[in-house]
């Protein structure tokens, strides 16, 4: 049985649901996606808009993408304090086989939490997974 | 010769009842309450892909992996226009022929690109997105090296002959990397601003499950505090919690989740969609090749084929092949040499839908016909019927079915089945997970 789409696999090192970020306190998280194939696809987004793109990325195509989310990195999209906010990337496999998933949490005291380690690979081009955790902000 | 055709019917039957479900219908990859699935992540992906109809069509369909059509076993009439990315090879393992020793050509062949000549050279990844999209060229230029051993060969070894080939892709629409496929990426990624909308969709469907799951009697309840929030979110992500927690889900939470999918499914059909269709619209593009084969023996005659292949989808499961060649028999006797015009067409149906179960490809049957016009001799005309059944990612038996109006060299009718394995190594590799 695939772990996901038609022949997914998702190989997990470490996967977190939730976290709570004190981004008023400097706190932020980082992106790593690695990618391998022709074309990376994949997309980043909160509950309320769609926040990056592969291709918005530099040098795309490539092999790896990073990018942070902090206070200032997008604009207004701060999660609600009560309600938190949900992030996700998902990895459309159409031109790619193979991604990995780096999200760590920068905390204020300079230690690192890693959120999300996990590889995801499917040859078959109409299979997609989305991951997600929940930010809290204290 | 009944017997061993009924034989392959049978074989052919049993594999393709083993490869698929009988009805022909998509079969779910994992349970339709996906019961199976590890964690939260998983659970919630599979939930929403389970809810959404949209079925794609994906994968290139015609790379070849068989050995080039001018070995005489091979179970391919017609050469198609571009071989495995990587590496490919093929094995034709006997013939199921009218000869009464049962006795056929036997060939094997590999066929690479000059791009994962040039990434080995290079010691970088192939598959690394940069390098793959900057030598996109590279991809268009195959070499083939083989053998084929004659049904003969305990009267003279010398006949064994050796195959090489090379094979230009001069127009390659289908590559992902082809520029015009790249601005049809880009207007996917725009489409689902779309595709961002799809992902920020599922953002709002997946956290409404968790708020539901959260606020159930297997949560810490409503109003419950952010590190309580967490520690249970958290725990959802642990495969044994998990598995734990959604054995205590009454009928009713269930009905209630599959609601909140429901609700949220607008821009994910969109976007499956969407992808559907630039998955065909790359899988019909054109493809035009040049190729050259050659077969050299020690003894008897050598032959070379030059010859351009035209790929062109006809429909969604349709992919039509045109191959014009022109062939020259090189004989050690003086004023035997032969020269010949050959013209193929050949259809190609995609019987099942993609893989949807097991990894493997769809069964695929071929039509094709071939006309050979050979100096100082009458036309030959080949009718062959060929069904290509998967039995493991990567690996294929084709079966083929081939009449001639005469055979080569001998003025009689000939018959003749063939069945062979192929192997595309690159998916090989990737199925047992080596980089």
């Amino acid at each position: 049985m695939p772990d996901f789409g038609n022949a997914g696999t998702r190989t997990v090192r470490t996967s977190k649901g939730a976290v709570i970020v004190d981004i008023d306190n400097q706190e932020f998280l980082s992106y790593e996606v690695k990618a391998q194939g022709a074309v990376p696809i994949f997309a980043f987004a909160c509950k309320h808009r769609a926040l990056l793109s592969a291709n918005d990325l530099p040098n795309h195509p490539t092999s790896t993408y990073k990018w942070k989310w902090s206070k200032t990195d997008f604009g207004n999209d701060e999660p609600d304090k009560s309600l938190g906010d949900r992030y996700g990337v998902r990895f459309q496999f159409l031109t790619a086989l193979k991604y990995t998933l780096l999200v760590r949490h920068h905390k204020q005291d300079g230690t690192v939490e890693t959120i999300k380690d996990i590889d995801y690979a499917s040859n078959d081009s109409s299979d997609w997974f989305q991951e997600t955790f929940k930010v809290f902000i204290p | 010769m009944k017997r061993t055709l009924l034989s392959a019917l049978v074989v052919v039957l049993c594999l393709g009842t083993l490869c698929h479900p009988a009805s022909g219908q998509e079969a779910p990859n994992v349970n339709a309450n996906c019961t199976d699935a590890k964690d939260f992540q998983t659970w919630s992906n599979c939930k929403v892909r389970q809810a959404v109809l949209a079925k794609i069509n994906q994968r290139g369909n015609t790379k070849q992996t068989e050995t080039p059509s001018v070995a005489d076993s091979s179970t391919s009439l017609v050469d198609q226009s571009s071989a495995s990315d990587l590496i490919g090879a093929a094995l034709n393992l006997a013939g199921i022929t009218d000869n009464p020793n049962g006795n056929e050509n036997k060939s094997f062949s590999f066929t690479t690109s000059l791009y994962s000549v040039y990434s080995a050279l290079s010691q970088r990844d192939p598959l690394d997105p940069s390098f793959y999209s900057a030598h996109r060229r590279l991809r268009s230029v195959y070499f083939t090296l083989g053998q084929e051993v004659p049904k003969d060969e305990t009267v003279n070894i010398n006949n064994r002959a050796t195959i090489f080939g090379a094979k230009f892709l001069i127009w390659d629409m289908r590559d992902a990397a082809h520029p015009s496929n790249l601005k049809l990426l880009g207007r996917h990624y725009e489409k689902v601003g779309k595709f961002g909308n799809a992902t920020r969709n599922l953002n709002v469907v997946i956290d409404n499950i968790g708020e539901y799951l959260s606020s159930s009697n297997i949560g810490p309840g409503p109003g419950a505090s952010q590190a309580a929030k967490t520690d249970f979110l958290n725990r959802l992500e642990v495969p044994a919690e998990f598995q734990r927690m959604l054995g205590l889900l009454t009928v009713k939470d269930l009905d209630a989740i599959n609601k909140i999918i429901e609700e949220g499914l607008g821009p994910e059909i969109e976007l499956a969609e969407d992808t559907r269709k630039v998955i065909e619209q790359i899988r019909k593009a054109p493809q035009f090749s040049l190729a050259f084969q050659a077969k050299t023996r020690r003894e008897g005659i050598d032959e070379y084929r030059a010859e351009a292949i035209l790929d062109l989808g006809v429909s969604g499961r349709v992919n039509g092949t045109v191959n014009g060649s022109f062939i020259y028999m090189d004989s050690k006797v003086i004023g035997g040499d032969i020269r010949a015009a050959a013209a193929s067409g050949q259809l190609q149906f995609q019987v099942t839908p993609e893989k949807k179960l097991t990894g493997r490809d769809p069964i695929y049957l071929y039509l094709a016909g071939e006309g050979k016009w050979m100096s100082g001799m009458d036309a030959i005309g080949k009718v062959q019927a060929k069904v290509k059944i998967p039995i493991v990612e990567g690996i294929s038996l084709p079966i083929s079915f081939t009449y001639a109006t005469r055979a080569d060299l001998i003025d009689e009718k000939e018959v003749r089945g063939q069945f062979g394995f192929t192997f595309d190594v690159a998916r090989l590799v990737k199925t047992l997970g080596f980089k």
